[in-house]
């Protein structure tokens, strides 16, 4: 289908207006982070005598000093490792019981899940609570456990992604559930089996949103977390921060550390993550 | 939220009842607990002077809901925290979504590269709050950053975050670095939504950039404005962890969620007037978003 | 094959999940917990570890941690309430403001009587409301100052000798200032005549104490022995003619002497910035203002010199000398909740033997607390003379328990003018009133019976 063109070229003008805005904002949004990486690679005298030049090149060790040091300190790849399972675990169940409660309700299975429904509005009323989660989990002895994690991130905030998933379940044929159901498919079977896969472009942007909340919410584990081991990457940061203390170029290697593997890891998935949240976004 | 009027029992008969109820028990039950639990024992906790575990505490009543408001430190107070948090909401949600939308408009055109500013501009809404913050305080870093090099080659020097309102300002610039990609990527899904033959027939009509702009495009994104908006603002009032590590709240960037919050993290400060704190803030949040709900959601009905 | 690869995803994940969620539980029985927030003394601290750990094979492995002052009070909160702790380090304030609670008292111990007496009367409360004998809570390492530190060279360049009045520091500030603004051809550039940790605002206590020091002890002596008589004596308010004076005379600090970037600056990097200069702008800053515990970190290639801050036309006190505001330092603790009170005890004694005491001393350039241990540094004991300074105990420190203070942050937007000395006057004296309740009971309070 071929376009009528005429009326839709660009003045010149507008183009390289926005081509500039485009670069500055560019700039603008990288900057910071090459200006940690080259801190990084500075030892703290050099960052002493000259904080906003380029870093020399002395010799590789001297390079990656900080880094090695930073790597030493924060245990970066153990930590990876149980960031990601944590995080993504708890993504994963988000899913799973966010499809579990979103199938009945939008298909209105049995008698009073209207006021079900209305249940779960109403809690939305209902933040959490600091002070009461700290309570409860001092006095259930959970401190220190990474359970807490799995148990805020994973079954918590859950509201809003139910009732989109819910809005996009009420556009699925129903005549296929009914099939499935006559055919004598298992109620379970059936979410896991269907539900989940048609949902899937709802399911993933609920995955992705509960992923980078989880993965960015560093205060979770610092209040409730005690041994290092049990620190997320991002707390790692932040708690380390008293080792590093008039290092800023210590400091730095340890924020590239952290930052880099999700940097690399959006640099391969950034195609589905904004399209996922874009797509999730609008049917909420 | 429309309220959906639940078409009446076309339930199939075909399902169990009971079975359907069980598979919405996990939510349930963490709707119970995490929600409403908390939400109770807060309450309770506001009515008494409980100061941690294993210490003896009262019964006090109202008293903690009185006593919050008191003035207790001359630099930051209750009040400074509230005009903080307004400040900081209005700022960051008016500049990051104009700064949202605009640069969706621009980045929507068809140019080579395209996808690779969208993916640029996103990035750092992924990097963690730590990361952002750390990054940050070292561009601000009043002797060695490299604003301060540059205020330095005009004779001048400033304390960036240590300045009362500067800081707040500067605060709010970095929360909107760090989050305005989410918005613009929202934006720009809106406005491939909008289908390219209205647009022909509004520039077959004469109208030129602006006029599309005005008249045809932003109405069309009504519901996507609305869901920013709706994000934002509930995302900002609530908002501290990125205050957190830029400032620690200090020259007066503490906003009222990060106020309760290190009430509620100090081992000497009474939890019951933290809890009280948190009930004010509940109310406040809920005010504020009904309020949004009932003007922008009327509009988009209207429409 | 994509079907295998989520599955083996999922079971990798899962298995971790599994695996952190199992190995987690109560606290180790065999991972000694220490928490600090003296991030400078890790050296010495880690040597400890070692011979703790050779000692106390019991114990395999010793988890130690630094935080930040600022974040201190969140993460002890955390560790006390779940268990994650045997040794940590506090202060006699802190003791004295309910921490007292958390302090296992400690046994006796050989090494203790080589401490010197007043260090373990310090570190020893009595609460007169319970009675009983007082008990050993914390042993305090270390005694600090509050000085001003001072390039030498430079002073000697402008010509500025050591003010011993109000007017003559003023001067020495004024000189600097006008320095900063209008730089003199062939001396060294000043950026700021006096640099501190502006931004983390407990520093700015620091300045306080030492101008509580002169103007309160100075113009009213006696008005923290008479707290006891608040009710009947209408001078004990802290919004009279001096205590007005002392936050005037801060502000005077903070906004005529202090350049405005220093509030933006964190405080771990003061001391390197009065080592060096500004970097940026190759200026210097010829005072600071701090604790004795920084010295280590002050590592110029200039002669430094350190002085009590006169902040009074006459700060002869009644001896004859100048009030110096000192406080016990950083002390060490056992966690009453401790399930290994013997291990963290032998802790405590390994830090305190005569090597590795030594070893802290000569570092932390502090006055030792031992008698069998000296200080040798030249700096450190001009700063602890006593043929020049009386000891006085620093404001934040010595005040009864529960009794309202005036907050780092009143202190600092004070000094950045952002709110009037009046107001941080009335507001303390407003606090003290409405806390009076609270902090009357233990008026009585002192550290031995």
């Amino acid at each position: 289908m071929t376009k009528c063109k005429k009326l839709r070229k660009e003045p010149v003008w507008a183009t390289v207006l926005f081509t500039a805005i485009l670069i500055v904002m560019a700039i603008i949004m990288i900057y910071p982070l090459l200006l940690v990486l080259n801190v990084s690679l500075k030892s703290r005298e050099e960052f002493l005598m000259n904080p906003s030049g380029l870093f020399t090149f002395k010799s590789f060790s001297e390079l990656f000093g900080n880094y090695s040091d930073a790597f030493e300190t924060m245990n970066v790849f153990g930590r990876l490792l149980y960031t990601v399972a944590m995080t993504v675990g708890s993504a994963l169940i988000s899913c799973i019981v966010i499809t579990l409660v979103a199938f009945p309700l939008a298909r209105n299975h049995f008698k009073g899940s209207g006021k079900v429904f209305g249940f779960i509005l109403i809690s939305m009323f209902f933040p959490g609570s600091l002070v009461a989660n700290i309570f409860l989990v001092q006095n259930l002895g959970l401190y220190n456990n990474p359970i807490v994690l799995i148990i805020f991130w994973g079954f918590g905030g859950l509201t809003v992604y139910i009732f989109m998933t819910m809005q996009f379940i009420r556009e699925l044929p129903k005549d296929l559930d009914e099939a499935a159901f006559i055919d004598g498919c298992g109620y379970f079977h059936y979410i896991f089996g269907f539900i989940i896969r048609l949902s899937m472009p709802i399911l993933s942007t609920v995955f992705i949103l509960k992923l980078v909340g989880a993965w960015n919410d560093f205060l979770t584990p610092y209040i409730y977390l005690i041994e290092d081991k049990y620190m997320t990457i991002s707390t790692g940061l932040f708690a380390f921060k008293g080792q590093f203390s008039s290092n800023w170029p210590g400091l730095s290697a340890a924020t590239f550390t952290v930052a880099l593997p999700v940097i690399v890891l959006y640099i391969f998935l950034q195609r589905y993550i904004i399209d996922g949240m874009a797509a999730g976004a609008l049917k909420g | 939220m429309k309220r959906i009027k639940q078409s009446r029992l076309k339930t199939t008969p075909l399902v169990n009842p009971y079975i359907a109820i069980l598979a919405t028990l996990p939510a349930l039950i963490s709707i119970v607990v995490l929600a409403m639990l908390p939400a109770v024992v807060n309450l309770a906790i506001s009515f008494t002077d409980y100061h941690g575990v294993g210490q003896p505490f009262e019964f006090v009543g109202f008293e903690n809901f009185v006593k919050v408001f008191s003035v207790r430190d001359a630099a930051v107070s209750v009040w400074d925290s509230l005009r903080n948090t307004l400040v900081f909401c209005v700022g960051v949600v008016i500049i990051q979504q104009a700064l949202s939308l605009g640069m969706a408009l621009i980045v929507n055109r068809k140019f080579r590269g395209r996808s690779f500013f969208r993916a640029l501009y996103f990035m750092p809404t992924i990097l963690g709050v730590s990361v952002v913050g750390f990054t940050w305080q070292l561009v601000f870093d009043p002797v060695s950053g490299p604003i301060a090099t540059i205020l330095a080659k005009f004779d001048k020097a400033s304390p960036l975050l240590g300045q009362d309102g500067l800081s707040m300002a500067l605060v709010i610039v970095v929360a909107i670095w760090a989050n305005f990609g989410y918005a613009m990527v929202v934006y720009i899904a809106g406005l491939q939504n909008i289908s390219d033959d209205v647009r022909e027939a509004a520039a077959l009509d004469g109208a030129n950039g602006w006029q599309m702009l005005r008249y045809v495009t932003l109405p069309l994104l009504r519901s996507t404005l609305t869901i920013n908006f709706w994000i934002s603002i509930s995302g900002t009032l609530a908002m501290f962890d990125i205050i957190y590590v830029l400032t620690d709240g200090t020259a007066g960037t503490t906003t009222f969620a990060l106020y309760i919050f290190k009430m509620a993290t100090n081992s000497s400060s009474n939890q019951g007037e933290a809890a009280a704190l948190y009930i004010y803030f509940s109310i406040f949040v809920t005010a504020v978003m009904l309020l949004f709900n009932f003007l922008f959601r009327r509009k988009e009905e209207t429409n | 094959m994509k079907r295998i690869f989520k599955l083996l995803c999922g079971a990798v994940l899962g298995a971790s999940m599994l695996l952190s969620v199992a190995a987690c539980g109560g606290s180790s029985e065999d991972v000694l917990y220490v928490l600090s927030f003296k991030p400078e003394y890790n050296e010495i601290f880690e040597e400890v570890n070692e011979i703790f750990l050779a000692e106390n094979p019991e114990i395999k492995s010793v988890d130690y941690k630094t935080v930040d002052t600022n974040n201190y009070n969140t993460i002890f909160t955390s560790r006390i309430q779940s268990g994650f702790l045997d040794v940590f380090t506090s202060e006699v304030t802190y003791m004295m403001q309910g921490t007292n609670n958390y302090m296992l008292p400690l046994e006796h111990r050989d090494y203790m009587d080589d401490i010197k007496e007043e260090y373990l009367t310090q570190g020893s409360f009595y609460d007169p409301a319970v009675g009983g004998d007082a008990q050993l809570l914390t042993l305090p390492i270390e005694q600090v100052a509050n000085v001003v530190y001072y390039n030498k060279d430079i002073f000697e360049e402008y010509g500025l000798e050591v003010p011993t009045t109000w007017e003559e520091f003023q001067n020495v500030c004024q000189t600097f200032a006008n320095a900063a603004r209008y730089p003199v051809l062939d001396k060294t550039p000043i950026e700021s005549p006096i640099i501190f940790g502006g931004k983390s605002e407990w520093p700015s206590m620091t300045i306080l104490n030492s101008v509580v020091a002169d103007v309160i002890e100075i113009n009213q002596p006696g008005f923290f022995d008479n707290i006891v008589n608040y009710d009947t004596d209408e001078s004990i308010r802290f919004n009279n003619e001096n205590w007005l004076e002392v936050f005037e005379k801060m502000q005077t600090i903070g906004t005529e002497y202090v350049d405005d970037s220093i509030y933006g600056l964190d405080y771990t990097y003061a001391a390197t910035y009065f080592s060096v200069g500004n970097t940026v702008t190759g200026k210097k800053y010829p005072m600071m203002i701090d604790g004795s515990w920084v010295q280590s970190q002050i590592r110029g290639d200039f002669e430094v010199g350190a002085f009590a801050l006169p902040a009074v036309s006459d700060p002869t006190n009644a001896d004859g000398k100048k009030n110096l505001s000192v406080k016990t330092g950083t002390t060490l603790s056992v966690f009453n909740g401790s399930k290994k009170q013997q291990a963290a005890q032998n802790y405590l004694e390994i830090f305190f033997r005569d090597e590795i005491y030594q070893k802290f001393v000569d570092f932390a350039k502090t006055p030792s607390v031992k008698e069998t241990v000296t200080q040798s540094g030249a700096l450190v004991n001009s700063i602890f003379d006593e043929s020049k300074y009386t000891l006085v105990q620093a404001y934040d420190s010595r005040m009864p328990r529960y009794f309202p203070l005036v907050s780092a942050s009143e202190v600092t937007s004070l000094m950045k003018g952002s709110i009037t000395p009046q107001t941080v006057a009335d507001t303390l004296q407003n606090k003290v009133e409405q806390g009076k309740e609270d902090w009357q009971k233990y008026t009585g309070l002192s550290h031995t019976k």
